[in-house]
C-alpha cells in the first residue's frame, strides 16, 4: 500500500502535508524529497498531519528524522499534528519526542 | 419398444437362465458382457474403417468434424461399458447398534411448510439415538418458530460468519457440523421426505470400519405425465449408480446420504492440512523472490542476503516432511531477524543524523542521539523494520500464521472448490481411501422442478459443478484413487462435453440435404452394414442395462441440452465465476420459448433440409438415394430427440395438478 501525500501551500513560507498510509522504506524517499523540495524553496514553517498514518516502522522514522535535518538545515521547523497512538509509542520509545514538536491537529499546528 | 424387449429378453433368461435369483443374476451379467464385448468390436472396426478408408478428404472441414464426434461418442460409450462391467451386489448387513444419527435439513429459502412435512418425517425415522436439526442459512424466525413446535433442533451461521464467504450448503453443512456430535449424519434437501426405515435399512453397511458414506437414490413424487422436464433419473439412480458401485465410486449426491463424522471430518483436517503447506510452500516461494527485490540501503541489502539461506533451510525441511509449525517459525524467526538488522540500520541512521543536529546547536539531539545509541538492541526488538521496508510480501508474512483466517471457520468437512460440493467431497473421500456405498432403494421422497427454467437452471449447476472439479482437482491427476474410480469421475465429466458433438451431429445431416456435400466418401452398403449393426448393438446393449426403466425423456434431454452444456463447459473452461443456484421448489412462470430457441431453430432447419433434400432427388438433382435416406433417418431422429425440449416450453401442467407424497410418509394423518 502507497502513502498518500497532499501537499498544501498556505502562505510564502508556510505549508501544510497530509499523509495517509503507510510510513515505511518503501513510502520514505516521496516523503523525504517532497520534505527538502519545500524546504529548498523557502517553505520553512512546515506542518505534518499524521492522522492518516495507518503505522510506521524504523525505516519510516528515519525518513522523517532526515526529513527534519533538512528543514533545520534551511533555517525551517517542522511540526507534528494528530500523531496516531502507534507512532506515539515508537517516539516515546526513541526520546525522539524530545526532538519533535507535537500538536493535536493540523488547526492548532498552524495557529500556534 | 422396451415393454415387447423386455418381455422375450426375461422370458429367454428364465428358460436359459439358472433357477437360483444369485445364479439368474450372474448369469444377466454375462450376457450384458457378451453383448457389450461384440459391441466394443463392432464399435472399434467402425471407427478404423471411418478413420482410414471414409474421411471425405474433398471436404475436410466437414469430415473431421464429423469423424471427432463419432469418436467423441464411441469413447462415451466405451467408457459407459467399463461403468457397466461389474456393478455392486449388496445385500444390506444387520444395523450398527448403539450409535447416534443427526438429521441434517438444509434450507434456504424453501417455504416453511415444505420444510416442516420433512422435519416431521425426520423425526419420524426409526432409530433409537435420533437427533432432528434443521439447517437454516436465512435464520428466518418463522423457520425457528416451527422448528420449535416440531420439536426438532435449529441451526444458523453464527457471528463468525458475517462477512465472510458463506460457501452454500457445503458451509451450511460444516457449520452444523461444529454444533452437533451424532456419530452418523442424513443429510436431507428441504423437499427430501424420509421414510421411517431410512435409517434402519442403511446403517448396517456402516459394520464395515471404512464405509464413508451410503447413498440412496432420490425420487420425485411430483413428476407430471410423461415428465416434460425430464427430471426423473431411473437410471442414474440405479444401473449407472451401481455400476459406480462396482467400482468402488459410488457418488454422493448431496441429499439422501447418510454420512460418517469421522470420515468427514478427517476430510476437513486433510484439507486444512494441505491448504496450510501449500499456504507455507507459498509463502516461502514469495519470501524468496521478495530477497531478489532490488536493496536501496545497505541495510536492507544485509539483512536480505541473510534471509535467503534461511529460507532455502525452511524449504529443505518442508520438502522433509518436517512439521509445519516447526517451519512456519524457521520462516517467521528468520523474518523477524532480517526485520531487526534492517532497523538497526535504520536506528544507526536515526543517531547519526542526531549527531549532525547536535553539531548544530541543538543540546537535546544530542542527548537522544546518545540514548539510541546505548539502547539499540531493545529499541530494534520493539520498533523493527516492517516486511514492506525489506520489500518483502506482507501476505506472505501473514499466512505463515497457520490459520485461515480469511475463512469463518477453519475446518470446511465439504469441499468448497466446486458450486457442486457433493461430487468433491465424495471424491476427496475416495483419495483417502475411504469406501462408499450405493443402496437402490427408494428411502425419500421429494420434489422435481416444475417449470422448464428452474429444471434447466438446475442441470447447468450440475454441468458447470462439475466440469469445475475437473479443472480445480483433476481425477485423473489425483493421488490416492484407483485407476476404476478415477476413470468412474472422469466418465461423468467426459460426458458433460458432449454439447460440442452433438451439434456437429445434429448439423452434419442438414448441411449433407441442402449442400450434397458429404462427410464420408461413400453412402455404400458396406456403411450400412457397419455402422447399423453397430447402432443396434448399442441400443440394445443400452437398453438390456435400463431393463424396463423409463430412460426415453432422460436420453432426449441429454441430447436436446446440447445448448446448456456448451454454454457450461465455455463459461468453466474460461473461467468464471460461478454462483451457486438454489433450485427454486415452487414453480415459476414466465416465457419459456427463449430458453429454447436454439433447438427450435435447428429442428426447424432439420425439417426443411429433410424436404428439400427429398425434393431435389426426385427433381434429379441428387442421385445417392442411399446418402439421401440415411440422412433423412438422422436428420429425424435428432428432430425427435430435440422435440423434447421444445415441447417442454410449451408444456402446461394439468389443472388439478396437485402432487402429495405417499401417505404412507404419514401414519398419524391415515389414522385421524
Amino acid at each position: 500500500m502507497d502513502l498518500q501525500i497532499a501537499e498544501k501551500l498556505l502562505s510564502e513560507e508556510q505549508a501544510l502535508l497530509t499523509l495517509d498510509g503507510p510510513m515505511n522504506a518503501v513510502t520514505a524517499p516521496e516523503l523525504k524529497g517532497r520534505l527538502k523540495a519545500l524546504a529548498a524553496g523557502g517553505w520553512a514553517q512546515l506542518v505534518i498531519d499524521m492522522g492518516g498514518v495507518s503505522f510506521i516502522d524504523s525505516s519510516g522514522l528515519a525518513a522523517l528524522v532526515s526529513g527534519l535535518k533538512a528543514v533545520r538545515g534551511a533555517g525551517g521547523s517542522l511540526k507534528l499534528a494528530a500523531v496516531g497512538e502507534q507512532a506515539r509509542a515508537v517516539f516515546k520509545l526513541t526520546t525522539l519526542e524530545r526532538i519533535f514538536e507535537f500538536y493535536p491537529s493540523a488547526e492548532v499546528a498552524l495557529n500556534g | 419398444l422396451k415393454t415387447w424387449l423386455r418381455a422375450p429378453v426375461d422370458r429367454l433368461i428364465a428358460a436359459l437362465g439358472p433357477e437360483d435369483r444369485e445364479k439368474r443374476r450372474s448369469f444377466r451379467l454375462h450376457v450384458f458382457r457378451v453383448i457389450a464385448l461384440a459391441n466394443l468390436v463392432l464399435g472399434v472396426s467402425y471407427i478404423v474403417w471411418r478413420y482410414t478408408s471414409t474421411l471425405n478428404l474433398d471436404a475436410l472441414w466437414f469430415a473431421i468434424p464429423v469423424l471427432l464426434a463419432e469418436t467423441y461418442g464411441f469413447f462415451d460409450h466405451s467408457l459407459f461399458i467399463f461403468q457397466m462391467w461389474k456393478p455392486a451386489r449388496r445385500v444390506v448387513p444387520p444395523p450398527l447398534e448403539d450409535v447416534t444419527l443427526d438429521v441434517f435439513i438444509t434450507t434456504y429459502n424453501e417455504p416453511v411448510e415444505l420444510v416442516r412435512l420433512t422435519a416431521e418425517a425426520a423425526t419420524r425415522i426409526r432409530w433409537p439415538c435420533l437427533n432432528v436439526y434443521i439447517l437454516d442459512d436465512r435464520a428466518r424466525p418463522a423457520m425457528r418458530d416451527a422448528a420449535r413446535e416440531i420439536g426438532c433442533g435449529y441451526i444458523t451461521r453464527g457471528d463468525e460468519w458475517a462477512g465472510m464467504a458463506r460457501h452454500a450448503k457445503a458451509g451450511n453443512v460444516s457449520n452444523a457440523l461444529l454444533h452437533t456430535d451424532g456419530d452418523f449424519i442424513l443429510t436431507l434437501d428441504a423437499d427430501q421426505i424420509p421414510a421411517p426405515e431410512i435409517a434402519e435399512r442403511t446403517m448396517g453397511y456402516f459394520r464395515d470400519p471404512k464405509v464413508s458414506f451410503v447413498q440412496t437414490p432420490q425420487y420425485f413424487y411430483n413428476i407430471p405425465p410423461t415428465d416434460p422436464f425430464g427430471s426423473d433419473a431411473p437410471l442414474f439412480y440405479g444401473p449407472i449408480q451401481q455400476g459406480k458401485d462396482g467400482w468402488n465410486a459410488a457418488f454422493f449426491c448431496g441429499s439422501n446420504a447418510l454420512l460418517r463424522r469421522e470420515a468427514l471430518m478427517q476430510l476437513g483436517l486433510t484439507d486444512y492440512v494441505q491448504d496450510m503447506e501449500a499456504r507455507v510452500r507459498r509463502s516461502i516461494g514469495d519470501l524468496r523472490r521478495g530477497t531478489r527485490s532490488r536493496a536501496a540501503s545497505p541495510a536492507q541489502r544485509a539483512a536480505l542476503a541473510a534471509l535467503r539461506p534461511a529460507l532455502d533451510e525452511a524449504r529443505q525441511a518442508l520438502r522433509q516432511g518436517q512439521p509445519l509449525m516447526l517451519v512456519s517459525d524457521m520462516v517467521r524467526e528468520a523474518v523477524a531477524a532480517a526485520q531487526r538488522r534492517m532497523a538497526e540500520g535504520d536506528m544507526a541512521e536515526i543517531a547519526e543524523v542526531l549527531c549532525e543536529l547536535a553539531a548544530a546547536g541543538d543540546a537535546e539531539a544530542a542527548e537522544v542521539s546518545g540514548y539510541i545509541d546505548r539502547h539499540r538492541s531493545d529499541l530494534v526488538a520493539a520498533i523493527s523494520a516492517s516486511p514492506e521496508s525489506l520489500g518483502l510480501p506482507a501476505q506472505a508474512v501473514d499466512d505463515l500464521a497457520l490459520t485461515r483466517s480469511d475463512e469463518a471457520i477453519p475446518v470446511m468437512a465439504l469441499s468448497t472448490i466446486s458450486i457442486t460440493e457433493d461430487m468433491a467431497t465424495a471424491m476427496r473421500l475416495h483419495s483417502l481411501g475411504w469406501r462408499s456405498v450405493f443402496h437402490p432403494e427408494i428411502l425419500a421422497y421429494g420434489l422435481a422442478p416444475e417449470d422448464l427454467g428452474s429444471a434447466l437452471r438446475q442441470r447447468m449447476r450440475w454441468a458447470q459443478g462439475t466440469l469445475q472439479v475437473l479443472v480445480r482437482d483433476n481425477p485423473l491427476l489425483k493421488r490416492g484413487l484407483t485407476f476404476a474410480q478415477r476413470l468412474q469421475y472422469f466418465t461423468t465429466m467426459f460426458s458433460y462435453f458432449s454439447g460440442f458433438f452433438t451439434l456437429i451431429l445434429i448439423l452434419a445431416p442438414i448441411v449433407y440435404l441442402l449442400t450434397g456435400i458429404s462427410p464420408v466418401t461413400v453412402w455404400s452398403t458396406e456403411f450400412v452394414l457397419r455402422i447399423f449393426p453397430y447402432l443396434i448393438l448399442c441400443r440394445l446393449m443400452f437398453l438390456y442395462v435400463a431393463r424396463g426403466l423409463a430412460t426415453a425423456r432422460g436420453e432426449q434431454y441429454s441430447v436436446a441440452l446440447f445448448p446448456l452444456w456448451i454454454r457450461a463447459a465455455i463459461s468453466v473452461l474460461a473461467g468464471a465465476k460461478l454462483k451457486f443456484v438454489v433450485t427454486p421448489k415452487q414453480r415459476q412462470r414466465g416465457d419459456l420459448l427463449p430458453l429454447v430457441w436454439p433447438q427450435a431453430l435447428v429442428m426447424c432447419l432439420t425439417i426443411m433440409a429433410i424436404a428439400y433434400g427429398l425434393a431435389a432427388y426426385i427433381a434429379g438433382r441428387y442421385s445417392d438415394l442411399n446418402g439421401i435416406l440415411i440422412n433423412v433417418v438422422w436428420g429425424s431422429y435428432n428432430i425427435w430427440m430435440l422435440w423434447a425440449v421444445v415441447r417442454a416450453a410449451f408444456y402446461r401442467l394439468p389443472a388439478d395438478w396437485d402432487p402429495k407424497p405417499p401417505a404412507f410418509l404419514f401414519p398419524e394423518t391415515q389414522e385421524a
